[in-house]
């Protein structure tokens, strides 16, 4: 009955409307998504949800589609993912993802802004100094799309918490600067069965590997653990464009991996050299 | 002739003169990447990742001529 309520509501304030290509398209407007959450005490989410299973397109989601369709865009929203580490990646990975419409982030930080962050962190402005990255990111998310719950956490990630933290995610995406603490997440997604996908940045150059359980992953590129805690970003620094470009890719390898759309960047690692432009996609399988 | 045509990256590249970060280096007698890596003087603990025709290789790889080396720092930045 209640299912049935939903369906109905969302048929009688879907809106025919001509797609960028002429195409007719059945959407939903923003405004009707609230409504009908409010109608039938349900989150936005679902509302999205039941419009997409009967091929009405939200209309924030209606640029997606073409890439993605009503399958991928369904699947993302049903789909929970794991952003480990908020600051200068997580925080982009964060903005891209709930623009996408990933149903559910977790955000797990356990540091605050200063403002050495302010050249690349996206979500840390003067105003936030000295506040909690999740807070920020969780407030930013709400900002952007209603449908997305975040689940923020503030914490470090740690051998003790990483099982409880990861729990029912579909994804994990590596926003670290720690060589250990990196290694510490590619552990817990081996344990919880999930990929995790990796991202990094120093100066002018980034890289990203995508790494399901049981494939060689950051032993390609730190060779074994423990050797050293930090890479050359200590003389390089972080750039914020850089940054920026990196966490859109490791955002393009979450979307690929939930609607099956594409192929991962699997036992392959791209190295961006943003001096010259340069990627280079490299062979690093078992 | 018998080189090999050698890529550096971020921290690598002061060892390279040149903008471009590229050098044709001979390599007689089974040079390894260890040895092409001594003769730029780049030490073995600054480099982590080693690519020859874009598959990973450990330092020990004997070069063949027109291999194509791409060495790495490690990058960790978040």
């Amino acid at each position: 009955m209640f299912v049935a309520e939903l369906r109905q509501e969302v048929c009688l304030q879907a809106q025919e409307r001509e797609g960028p290509g002429g195409e007719g398209l059945t959407v939903l407007a923003l405004d009707a998504v609230r409504d009908i959450a409010r109608r039938c005490a349900v989150q936005p989410r679902e509302v999205e949800i039941c419009a997409l299973q009967e091929e009405v397109i939200p209309l924030r989601y209606q640029r997606s589609i073409g890439s993605i369709g009503t399958d991928g865009q369904l699947t993302l929203l049903q789909s929970t993912v794991a952003v480990v580490g908020a600051g200068g990646l997580g925080g982009v990975v964060c903005e891209i993802l709930a623009r996408t419409g990933v149903g559910e982030l977790v955000i797990i930080d356990g540091d605050e802004y200063d403002e050495s962050n302010l050249n690349r962190q996206i979500h840390s402005t003067e105003q936030n100094l000295k506040q909690k990255k999740v807070d920020s990111s969780k407030e930013r998310a709400a900002q952007i799309n209603s449908s997305v719950s975040v689940r923020a956490r503030d914490t470090m990630l740690s051998e003790c918490n990483a099982e409880c933290l990861l729990d029912g995610v579909d994804v994990v995406v590596d926003c670290l600067d720690s060589i250990p603490d990196r290694f510490l997440v590619e552990r817990a997604c081996a344990r919880q069965r999930v990929p995790m996908v990796h991202g990094a940045v120093a100066g002018m150059m980034g890289q990203i590997l995508t790494i399901y359980p049981g494939d060689v992953g950051l032993r390609a590129l730190y060779g074994e653990e423990g050797n050293r805690r930090h890479g050359v970003e200590i003389s390089f620094g972080n750039l914020g464009t850089v940054v920026t470009t990196v966490a859109a890719l490791q955002s393009q390898e979450v979307v690929k991996i939930i609607t099956g759309v594409g192929a991962a960047v699997r036992n392959r690692v791209l190295f961006l050299d943003l001096v010259s432009g340069d990627v280079h996609g490299v062979d690093v399988g078992n | 002739m018998n080189y090999v045509r050698v890529r550096v990256f971020a921290t690598l590249r002061k060892h390279l003169s040149g903008e471009d970060a590229l050098a044709n280096i001979r390599i007689d007698g089974g040079k390894t990447v260890g040895d092409i890596c001594s003769e730029l003087g780049i030490p073995h603990d600054e480099v982590k990742v080693v690519f020859v025709n874009d598959h990973k290789a450990p330092l020990r790889q004997v070069l063949q001529p027109g291999d194509r080396v791409s060495i790495f720092p490690p990058i960790a930045g978040g």
